[in-house]
């Protein structure tokens, strides 16, 4: 008696343990299929993204284009060209600055 | 009796059983252990974890997105010319139900199609018709929400060159199908197309405008009929900037005039006159026919057949070499020439590069013209720039050999590794330190004074050549030019500027000739474009600088002339 109710119980085991795997292979897929969706849906915004980029880069190269940014300084900003007198080497400066620090040492 | 026989079959009965449960237990561990292979198995792939198996699953990375045809970028990235995606409209004809309403409906949104157009082709016999190509993303909506049977979009690429006219001679233009028909976009228009990645050029479209800009500047306020630049940086042959005027807009190559799409730098030939002074007195300086002292007869013109070979601006007495180049004497220069021979100067050019085709990435390359014999008059003519034609590119080359430590490198629009390239020794450094001082010295007490920018030390030639019109050359038509590079005492650019056909105006006291119209240019694109590229003012008062561009002009001859 004692032997049968083992051998119920085993197989009662059994048969759940293989309930438990399809539930959990089941979900799995699921969830499988469902984050290969949100991969594929955001590889296409990646995509999406990339051609808009693409666009927006086209677009800052015409407005950024030297000839503009030169017809608009002239109009609005008061600027001319950097003659060679207002350029120095920077370790030149320390020389014009009013308290020089190698003084102290 | 009776048990022995029984307890024999009995046995062998047994023994039958006994068989039959050991096959039993047999088939029966094998089957298990078969099984138990299989589960182990199974754990070990689906449990277990082999060391090569990553942490987490790999998915196909996502498609890049790419154009058909690749960018063309400058040196610092800008893009020259890019592919935009756009759609275009068709039609099946046979399937728009009421074509009338659909005409007058489209009509609405595309303007330059009439109504009655646009029934022709809604009403036509084919099934497949362009309404038309590259529509704009807010038509494509408007036109979409129409929502006409019949009408589809198709999507396709669309050459844009953001920066227009800006280096239209190279970057070139495509095509309706994409394909390159000049510049850039027709030499490289395998490799644009192969989906290699973007195409990065030498040029900077700073350095491009710069020029592009004094250029035009310089066109019209001398009434030029074009004009054309070159900028190369003569330590790897970098072209940096490279113009020819009048220029055209790549983005509607369709309306550009045959004259705007000539591109004069690199396909144009000319007579360079006086710039050409510069190799012959690197040649003489080279082979040994003459030094810095040696003074040459100046006093009168030059009569070889019928020719008649004299300075613009006479100075009637012996001439030393600098001031042969300084004062730009045609004299002098065809004298240090008939020494130098003509075997040797055309052993010079040719190495210079100025005999053959350039080498550069543009299918638009002019072939230099050269006498054919090459005879004692052409010797003494193409020491001061007139008899033989090269290309502005070439010129420019040659220069930034004579400059650089005398060094010959190939010009190329392509941006160049970190490592210079190895070039061909043409001539001594020596030889290229003593014409690095002489150019400096026209420009500062010689023809080429209006090139100055300050703190640049910007040496040079002036060149005026006479253009060589059907009735022999034109007084009044002239082609001015200036080549020189910058900074003298550690040359990193060469710069050529050319103007066709300039008028003088009063403050150049009606003069066009280089000195005047064309030196001017290059003094004003120095200033500009220094800073840019990373070119540090020096002060040119310094001892130090004064020393190493000092040279002795050897004015023997003035003293000779006042004898």
């Amino acid at each position: 008696m004692g032997g049968f109710s083992m051998k119920g119980n085993f197989t009662f085991l059994w048969l759940l343990l293989v309930a438990v795997i399809c539930f959990g292979l089941f979900f799995a897929k699921y969830e499988v299929q469902s984050l290969e969706g949100e991969l594929a849906a955001l590889n296409r915004e990646i995509i999406d993204r990339q051609g808009e980029l693409h666009v927006l880069r086209a677009e800052w190269a015409l407005l950024s284009r030297p000839e503009r940014i030169h017809r608009l300084s002239e109009r609005y900003l008061d600027l001319e060209t950097v003659g060679a007198e207002r350029i120095d080497a920077s370790g030149s400066l320390t020389a014009r600055l009013p308290v020089r620090h190698e003084a102290s040492e | 009796m009776s048990r022995a026989p029984r307890h024999q079959m009995d046995l062998a009965h047994r023994q039958a059983i006994e068989t039959g449960r050991t096959r039993l237990v047999l088939m029966v561990t094998l089957a298990m252990l078969a099984f138990l292979a299989v589960g182990v198995r199974l754990v070990d792939l689906m449990v277990l974890r082999e060391g090569y198996e990553p942490r987490l699953a790999d998915a196909n990375p996502p498609v890049v997105w790419q154009t058909d045809r690749a960018n063309i970028l400058d040196r610092n990235g800008e893009i020259l010319a890019t592919s935009l995606r756009t759609a275009s409209l068709y039609a099946d004809p046979k399937l728009v139900q009421n074509p009338k309403l659909a005409a007058r409906r489209l009509a609405r949104l595309l303007p330059g199609l009439p109504r009655n157009e646009a029934y022709a082709l809604l009403t036509s016999k084919r099934r497949f018709i362009w309404i038309r190509r590259h529509l704009t993303p807010r038509q494509q909506y408007a036109i979409n929400r129409l929502g006409i049977p019949g009408l589809y979009f198709q999507h396709e690429e669309r050459r844009v060159y953001p920066h227009g006219h800006l280096a239209a001679h190279v970057v070139g233009f495509t095509g309706v199908d994409n394909r390159g028909l000049s510049g850039i976009e027709k030499s490289f228009d395998e490799a644009l197309r192969n989906g290699s990645g973007p195409l990065k050029l030498s040029l900077d479209v700073r350095v491009q405008h710069i020029l592009a800009d004094e250029i035009a500047g310089a066109m019209q306020r001398f009434q030029a009929i074009g004009g054309t630049g070159v900028v190369m940086d003569v330590t790897n042959g970098e072209v940096l900037g490279l113009v020819s005027m009048p220029d055209f807009n790549p983005n509607r190559p369709g309306a550009a005039s045959p004259d705007a799409m000539f591109n004069r730098a690199t396909l144009g030939i000319y007579e360079m006159g006086s710039t050409f002074k510069i190799f012959t007195v690197a040649m003489a300086l080279e082979s040994g026919t003459a030094t810095i002292e040696s003074v040459y007869d100046a006093s009168e013109p030059i009569r070889v057949a019928r020719f008649r070979i004299h300075d613009y601006k006479p100075k009637n007495r012996w001439l030393s070499v600098p001031e042969i180049l300084m004062y730009s004497s045609n004299i002098g220069a065809a004298k240090i020439a008939m020494e130098i021979g003509t075997t040797r100067q055309q052993s010079y050019l040719a190495k210079l590069g100025l005999l053959d085709q350039a080498h550069l990435e543009l299918p638009e390359i002019g072939s230099p013209l050269a006498p054919e014999p090459w005879r004692e008059i052409n010797l003494m003519t193409i020491a001061y720039g007139h008899g033989l034609a090269v290309s502005p590119l070439q010129l420019t080359s040659a220069v930034a050999t004579v400059v650089n430590g005398g060094v010959a490198l190939p010009a190329t629009l392509l941006q160049q590794p970190a490592t210079p390239p190895e070039g061909m020794r043409v001539f001594s450094t020596k030889t290229s330190e003593r014409m690095r001082r002489l150019l400096h010295l026209v420009v500062d007490q010689g023809t080429g004074s209006h090139a100055v920018a300050k703190g640049y030390l910007v040496g040079g030639k002036t060149g005026t050549a006479e253009k060589d019109t059907a009735k022999g050359y034109a007084r009044k038509a002239l082609r001015s030019s200036f080549v020189g590079a910058f900074p003298m005492h550690d040359p990193r650019y060469a710069i050529f500027v050319m103007l066709d056909e300039p008028k003088g105006d009063k403050a150049t006291f009606g003069y066009a000739t280089g000195g005047w119209v064309a030196a001017p240019l290059v003094g004003r694109i120095v200033t500009r474009m220094a800073p840019l590229v990373g070119v540090a003012p020096i002060d040119e008062q310094a001892p130090a600088v004064k020393k190493r561009m000092f040279i002795e002009i050897n004015d023997r001859g003035k003293r000779l002339a006042s004898f």
